[in-house]
């Protein structure tokens, strides 16, 4: 777990973290966690920093899928800070960037609850209960969007 | 001269507590001594999981003094003391912390093969047959009753239909509990492979018994799916040595944690009666006991013997260290398979356990694994991959893992290791933060076993051809493996004391009050997990064990 | 005890068996819908949600139990020449109804619902009176209101007719009507032929109830109690702990007619479609269910198999998702707040007639007809899993269409 967890964000930062989240994620997400991965990527060192990334987006003349994919994740130099937050929502966890094999930090356990990821898999949080026994033997009741039957 | 206890037990893993267990309920005065600490609740070590960055087997048990103090590999990479790469490394790990290294286990418990128990006689004799394989003193027959109770003590679920008489393996008693279900992707594997061949041998997959909660047992509940058995269940569903190191103490046995025991004294006739331990304080004691059962698993307890010169007039204390070459393969179905879903893994494969193939080269099982590429960093490489190379974000971004991880698939074998002599355990010159020494490992796999290995890729070959897999990776080294945890051998079981340390009934040669419980002594491995087995021959021992003590109070009353 | 001794007092015994079995199956499946699954749903922590889904799972496998024990009972039945009774009133049910003199109601996870399980499944050869009263009493409820009768024994009545009735004049129902194991998805499953298969049949579902004296915490009362325990325990240390959603006391979806006058109407309007599907759904599968149980299989058996295969299909894929889903869309507005529910609602209908052909007609067209209603609702917002629930029936109906049948 990284950085402060009570630490305040400025509440424009946070509703910018979470549109910009919003957009990369394809989710509805939830505030709280918004904030507690903001601290963290605020006080973790990335290339670009946090706070650099979400002025970007903040001068797109609309916040919408298109232009971020254009203007933002077309950059070279912003994907992998875009690559974190993504990470983050969907697993709670932070890449290495500079180690090769790859190598991962999480967050707080609630973090690692909340990940987004395996409900679009549909499946759990490995150490979530998927449900009742023997729920494994049917395709999921969360079945991944637009599967085919 | 009067003892302290009865009997001290030295370990409380699965094998240590249900042998106390058995013991303390038959009015024995137990002590159980442990090296390592209680674990912290569940809950909290489920937490520890959570936030861990290698999600390894020990990430929930991490703990700074008890990986100091009771040190294994699962804590310290460097503990075993083996000469370095590119020779071959001895990998497998154990837990030493109150109720042993079934915290975590994923469960299975599959028995030995009639064959398991006679290789020798039934498979000996040829130029590639290991010169080290040996019959065990016992038969499948001897066992079975043992099997049957070792199932309704640790609480398993099968299916009676599907495992009845495999191989030639009768099985006297119906499951306690009915199957784990077997899950999708297991029925869909199935579905295309059930009924084909490899070499004339036939594909058939079957639910894998495991210790593992199918409905309420025991005042468990059933498996609730949490998919992380490795490392730890939850919810109490698997089976783990706490359980019985509750039944222990419960039935009277004392439990003394962080206790590390570096020393057994032999008197003039031979017998054992005293115990030297080292607390984590650093306090060095004894304790005497008229009997004294060690269970600290395959690497502690040869490494105990030969600090303490006992029960090695064989020379075979620590020798015939043994494993299971396990080797995962992946590949990717052209539908989905849903991963991520259920225990690791439900069903195997054990059609190429056994057969005359076994005169030249080792049998295996398999297993369909309900883990997907977790092992490949699955979904994190495949979420980096999108965004980094791909530039996906959004509704495409999820499209893009919809479409490849649930179609992702892993295969396992695990591959009889034959014994030889000069794979063992020794005492290294390093020492630990108590004094005591490293083990010292020497291990190469046998070519027997490499035969097996090689096999069984090309099985795994085939298997993913038949379902049509594409993105097939089977690694590049045909002689690759990973250690399956299962560290076996090195006090091994036989009839002839200059040729094993311990008797049919796990009673030491050379001391006739000194009793041996685990994987140890298993003179030969087949290709099952060995907890069941271990379970088994344990609660056999208690019996001897507790008719031993009996003889020994009718003899001082009279 | 009064002594069981004609075919038709056995008979109308497993019919009030078959019905208290399906109706406790309802009330636990509705307490196990309404356990919240995501952190994101508020008031718990993770710590917390671990234990929410660990009793989510508990109630879901003990409600599976349930539903084996309808299928024992309906072998039972045919095993001596009755057909399966499906029915049960709809919910609330007084509490005069059954011997249990406890209510049968549909409520969301708590006390007083936990407490009405404990009830249920309370053995009839209890010791502990006094410790089960002092913790029924936390509650606040005055314990000597609660006038203790047990499911045990009505079995035990069913038991004596099985014992006492002649064995060749009862059963005379074909062994070939029997639903075994690899049909339905339950390895318990026993297939009543004698009095020793009966008998069987009887103990199993006692004993996995209340259990016997040395093993009663693998009993579902055991486990309720210590889930009470649990939640007891959980609510004095975690003030803001809301494990459960805030949904309706036995809701109906209104569509149809004969229900409690104590039920609750929902009113929302896309909710009440979304209900309606559900006792549709609901009210299908065990027509399928109750028709392949009565049917003899030789010659048919993949007709039963498919028309078992696709119903039990319904419970996991489409029963369970719709179900939450329910209970995550909002009641109405008189309700303030509150979200829905599925009512089990069941409606006049015929049962599926025995020709296979015939029958399979019927489950055709009202396979499609609730596609139909499904694909209409997926034009509108609904929550995950009711969306899901909507998919998977238009999956389903077109499984059934074309798969052989011959």
């Amino acid at each position: 777990m990284v950085g402060p967890m009570n630490e305040s964000v400025p509440d424009k930062t946070l509703d910018q973290f979470i549109k910009l989240s919003e957009i990369l994620t394809d989710c509805e997400l939830d505030v709280e966690q918004g904030r507690a991965h903001l601290v963290r990527l605020l006080s973790t060192p990335l290339v670009p920093p946090i706070q650099e990334v979400l002025k970007r987006f903040e001068r797109l003349p609309r916040h919408s899928l298109a232009e971020v994919e254009r203007k933002m994740v077309s950059d070279a130099a912003l994907r992998s800070t875009l690559c974190q937050i993504v990470l983050l929502w969907y697993t709670s966890a932070l890449r290495d960037t500079v180690s090769d094999p790859l190598v991962l930090r999480f967050g707080s356990e609630q973090t690692y609850f909340g990940g987004l990821v395996w409900h679009i898999l549909g499946a759990h949080p490995p150490g979530l209960s998927g449900g009742y026994f023997g729920h494994w033997r049917y395709r999921p009741d969360n079945e991944p969007n637009g599967t085919p039957m | 001269m009067t003892q302290d206890f009865d009997i001290v037990v030295v370990g409380s893993g699965v094998a240590g507590a249900i042998t106390a267990y058995r013991l303390a309920q038959a009015g024995a005065r137990v002590v159980i001594l442990e090296a390592g600490s209680r674990n912290p609740p569940r809950a909290q070590m489920v937490g520890a999981y959570a936030t861990a960055a290698i999600k390894n087997p020990h990430s929930p048990y991490v703990n700074a003094e008890a990986d100091k103090m009771a040190p294994t590999s699962d804590s310290s990479p460097d503990y075993y003391d083996q000469p370095p790469p590119p020779h071959t490394q001895y990998k497998s790990n154990y837990e030493r912390r109150t109720g042993g290294s079934t915290w975590h286990w994923l469960g299975h418990t599959p028995r030995m093969l009639r064959s398991d128990f006679k290789m020798k006689s039934l498979y000996g004799g040829g130029r590639d047959f290991p010169a080290d394989m040996v019959d065990w003193p016992i038969d499948y027959d001897d066992l079975e009753p043992w099997y049957c109770e070792a199932e309704r003590e640790l609480g398993v679920a099968g299916d009676h239909a599907q495992w009845n008489n495999l191989f030639n393996s009768p099985r006297s008693q119906p499951f306690p509990m009915s199957m784990i279900w077997p899950s999708y992707s297991d029925q869909w594997i199935a579905a295309r492979l059930d009924g084909k061949k490899f070499e004339k041998i036939e594909y058939r997959v079957r639910s894998t018994p495991s210790a593992r909660n199918s409905q309420l047992y025991d005042g468990r509940p059933p498996c609730a799916g949490n998919s992380i058995c490795v490392p730890i269940c939850p919810i109490g569903a698997k089976y783990d040595g706490s359980v019985h190191v509750g039944k222990a103490t419960a039935a009277g046995a004392l439990l003394w944690e962080r206790c590390v025991v570096n020393g057994l004294t032999a008197g003039k006739d031979g017998s054992v009666h005293a115990v030297q331990f080292i607390t984590w304080g650093g306090e060095q004691r004894t304790v005497t006991a008229r009997l004294v059962v060690l269970a600290a698993h395959a690497i502690e307890t040869p490494k105990l013997l030969l600090m303490s010169k006992l029960a090695n007039k064989s020379g075979a204390v620590g020798r015939y260290l043994m494993d299971h070459l396990s080797k995962s393969t992946f590949g990717l179905a052209p539908e989905n398979l849903y991963p991520f879903r259920g225990p690791p893994s439900t069903s195997g494969i054990e059609s190429f356990r056994d057969g005359d193939f076994r005169r030249k080269q080792a049998g295996f099982r398999l297993s369909l694994n309900n883990d997907g590429w977790l092992r490949k960093n699955a979904p994190y490489a495949e979420i980096i991959d999108l965004v980094m190379k791909q530039k996906k974000i959004g509704a495409a971004l999820q499209a893009g893992l919809i479409d490849r991880v649930p179609r992702q698939l892993r295969l396992s074998c695990s591959v009889e290791v034959a014994p030889d002599f000069n794979n063992r355990v020794e005492l290294s010159t390093t020492r630990d933060a108590l004094g005591i020494p490293h083990p010292k490992i020497t291990f190469t796999p046998p070519d027997y076993s490499y035969r097996g290995l090689s096999r069984a890729n090309r099985v795994m070959a085939d298997m993913f051809q038949r379902i049509q897999a594409t993105e097939i990776d089977l690694g590049t080294d045909d002689k690759a493996f990973d250690g399956a945890g299962h560290i076996m051998g090195t006090c091994r079981m036989g009839a002839d004391p200059k040729q094993s340390v311990v008797d049919e009934e796990l009673r030491c040669h050379d001391h006739k009050n000194l009793f041996i419980v685990g994987s140890s002594v298993f003179p030969t491995v087949g290709s099952p997990n060995p907890t069941l087995t271990v379970a088994a021959l344990a609660l056999r021992a208690a019996k001897t064990i507790a008719g031993q003590l009996g003889r020994r109070s009718a003899r001082a009353r009279s | 005890m009064k002594a069981i001794r004609s075919r038709s007092d056995l008979l109308k015994l497993l019919c009030e068996a078959a019905e208290l079995e399906h109706g406790i199956a309802c009330s636990y499946l509705y307490a196990g819908f309404s356990l919240k699954r995501d952190l994101s749903e508020g008031g718990m922590t993770w710590q917390e949600q671990q234990m929410v889904r660990r009793w989510a799972a508990q109630i879901y496998f003990i409600a599976s139990q349930e539903m084996l024990h309808l299928a024992l009972v309906w072998n039972l039945t045919t095993a001596i020449g009755g057909t399966p009774y499906y029915l049960r009133p709809n919910f609330p049910q007084d509490s005069k109804y059954y011997p249990l003199n406890a209510r049968l109601a549909l409520e969301p996870f708590g006390m007083e619902c936990l407490r009405r399980f404990i009830v249920y499944e309370r053995p009839s050869a209890l010791n502990a009176e006094h410790e089960l009263r002092m913790l029924l009493a936390v509650l606040g409820e005055d314990a000597a209101d609660i006038e203790f009768g047990s499911i045990g024994e009505l079995y035990a009545l069913i038991e004596s007719g099985f014992k006492s009735i002649p064995h060749e004049e009862l059963f005379i129902g074909s062994p070939a009507q029997q639903m075994t194991r690899d049909l339905v998805h339950f390895p318990d499953l026993i297939a009543v032929t004698d009095r020793d298969t009966a008998l069987r049949a009887v103990h199993t579902i006692t004993h996995q109830g209340e259990g016997t004296s040395r093993d009663r915490e693998d009993s579902h009362f055991g486990a309720f109690v210590s889930i009470l325990k649990e939640f007891l325990d959980s609510k004095s240390h975690g003030a803001n702990f809301a494990p459960a959603r805030p949904a309706l006391v036995n809701p109906y979806s209104g569509l149809g007619r004969g229900y409690g006058a104590s039920a609750n109407p929902i009113e929302q309007p896309l909710t009440q479609q979304a209900a309606g599907l559900f006792d549709s759904a609901y009210g299908l599968m065990l027509r399928m269910l109750a028709w392949s149980f009565e049917v003899e299989n030789t010659g048919i058996e993949a007709i039963v198999s498919k028309f078992c295969r696709v119903a039990i299909d319904f419970m996991p894929r489409v029963l369970l998702p719709l179900g939450e889903g329910l209970m995550l869309m909002p009641a109405g507005e008189r309700y303030r707040g509150r979200t829905a529910g599925p009512g089990f609602g069941l409606t006049r209908h015929v049962m599926l007639p025995a020709a296979a052909d015939n029958a399979r007609i019927l489950c055709q067209e009202r396979l499609q007809e609730l596609s139909q209603i499904a694909v209409s609702l997926l034009k509108q917002s609904l929550p995950d899993p009711a969306k899901a629930a909507c998919v998977h029936i238009q999956q389903l109906a077109n499984q059934f269409r074309a798969e052989k049948m011959s």
